[in-house]
């Protein structure tokens, strides 16, 4: 694939990365490095200005918008900025995925419940996002992302604005869903939490896709 | 149980719409909805009201011929009975009968005031023919047969008053009609305008729920489950608030029948005014999921 931005030299030339059913991968490297940008592509929010994305082997280039939103519905996302919607409350936010496929109503919030309750936030379900934490925020959007069962995970620095402390427990929460056969794409920044907990790394730089630690 | 048939029912884009509310755009709709229903039942309402009038004086004077002959004589011989013979005897005509002195009292007092002794006036009369279906005849033939008996004889032709009244009237309906649908499309207009602002204030958050799934239909029924509301809300103030207006104008105008034509709704008139907060609701469904759809189709 090819990636550019207007005018601007390209930000991945001939880039080509295949993530297998099940993998997780840690995406780093320095800031502007495309890591967004790799994600906007894997979560369809994008085109490459060449070549295609294949998601679940299936070639996203001419899909229908009903295909496409099935598609994503397949990939669960966690925004670095959390993006919960102030408008609705806690349960109702992690809902959404499944409200948005038509899901029952109070089976949606029931499963957005318990999910809440895995993430710790039982107790907050009627709260309204503007009254957690950053913490409570970024644990509230891993709820939401795994709320419809989706097949990849893909996390935009999910750990960047909480404690170390708060980052493991995150990162275990992503661990978690892991062994449960999801694929995890975990962008990061912080090299302690590589180093504590290791697992195969895509890094970025200038274009180029280094792979270390897959088999 | 009651409760709950009065409950609110819940819906996936109701739960939904609560991540696009509170937006300055979506406040100015209803009151956009009002204004305009106010004035698309007013104009609905003149429509109706003159389109009938012109329906029943149409009707009421097509058929006829009106005689006016002198006032009675204070002696001597009436001439009043040879011309209802004479009118009788005339191929065509249906049927004769002199419009009574008090309706000519009625139709005359709003214009002469309470304080004449009508009585004592000499008044001229008038005589109703009735024509057989399809019958045409020349007035001023029959005025000259007329006037050998009385002199004063006049003969007024209904069906060249009834026209040209007709026409009027069908000319203000049809502008007034023509209003409705112009306000009708203004609203449309206000109403891409309003969800075309609250896609662009909402972006980020319409972004985000396509990234979780969500088809452009479903975004699009999502702005249109609101316009739905507040079309419904804005539609009913307006059109209640019309209707009132138009009631207490045919409230004012009783007893002014004589002296101005008073077109009075009938009761699917006012049936087809209370049921306008539909059509608005439909038209900002309708407009506001188009201008989604489109808005969405280009991002």
């Amino acid at each position: 694939m090819t990636v550019r931005y207007g005018a601007a030299p390209p930000l991945f030339e001939k880039l080509d990365l295949v993530l297998p059913d099940g993998a997780f991968r840690y995406l780093v490297g320095p800031s502007g490095a495309g890591k967004s940008s790799l994600l906007r592509l894997i979560l369809l929010d994008g085109r490459p200005e060449s070549g295609e994305v294949r998601l679940f082997g299936e070639s996203t280039s001419s899909v229908t918008d009903v295909r496409l939103a099935g598609l994503r519905r397949q990939v669960g996302v966690v925004f670095q900025d959390f993006r919960l919607l102030d408008g609705l409350s806690l349960v109702d936010n992690v809902a959404l995925p499944r409200l948005i496929a038509g899901a029952d109503i109070a089976n949606s919030r029931k499963e957005a419940s318990e999910l809440l309750d895995w993430v710790g936030l039982g107790e907050r379900i009627a709260a309204s996002p503007t009254t957690l934490s950053g913490g409570e925020r970024q644990r509230a959007a891993i709820a939401r992302a795994v709320i419809g069962r989706p097949r990849l995970i893909v996390a935009d620095e999910p750990t960047g604005s909480v404690d170390d402390v708060m980052a493991e427990r995150l990162l275990t929460l992503f661990e978690e869903l892991n062994r449960q056969g999801v694929a995890v794409v975990f962008a990061t920044h912080s090299a302690l939490l590589i180093e504590r907990r290791p697992h195969p790394t895509i890094r970025l730089d200038a274009g180029k896709v280094e792979m270390s630690g897959a088999s | 149980m009651i409760a709950n048939l009065f409950k609110r029912r819940e819906s996936h884009t109701g739960i939904a719409a609560g991540a696009l509310s509170g937006d300055p755009a979506s406040r100015i709709l209803p009151w956009a909805t009002a204004l305009m229903a106010f004035l698309a039942a007013l104009a609905l309402a003149a429509a109706l009201a003159v389109g009938d009038a012109a329906t029943r004086w149409s009707a009421g004077f097509g058929r006829g011929l009106t005689v006016q002959i002198g006032a009675s004589p204070l002696a001597g011989d009436d001439p009043a009975a040879r011309i209802v013979a004479m009118l009788t005897a005339t191929p065509g005509i249906e049927s004769v009968v002199e419009t009574p002195q008090e309706e000519i009292d009625r139709l005359l007092a709003p214009w002469l005031g309470g304080l004449i002794d009508l009585d004592g006036l000499p008044k001229p009369r008038f005589l109703e023919a009735t024509l057989d279906p399809g019958v045409r005849i020349d007035p001023a033939h029959l005025e000259a047969r007329l006037r050998t008996v009385d002199p004063d004889a006049k003969v007024d032709d209904h069906e060249v008053w009834a026209a040209r009244l007709s026409d009027y009237a069908r000319a203000v309906s049809r502008t007034a009609l023509a209003a409705a649908l112009v306000i009708g499309l203004v609203s449309a207009a206000g109403v891409v305008a309003v969800a075309l602002a609250r896609m662009a204030i909402h972006a980020d958050t319409i972004r985000l729920m396509r990234l979780l799934g969500a088809t452009d239909r479903w975004i699009s029924a999502l702005i249109a489950r609101a316009a739905l509301r507040q079309g419904l809300a804005g539609g009913a103030v307006g059109a209640g608030l019309a209707m009132l207006a138009v009631f207490l104008v045919e409230r004012a105008a009783t007893g002014a029948e004589g002296l101005l034509p008073t077109p009075r709704l009938a009761a699917w008139h006012w049936a087809l005014l209370a049921a306008l907060p539909l059509a608005a609701a439909a038209v900002a469904v309708i407009s506001a999921r188009l201008a989604a759809y489109m808005w969405l189709r280009q991002r």
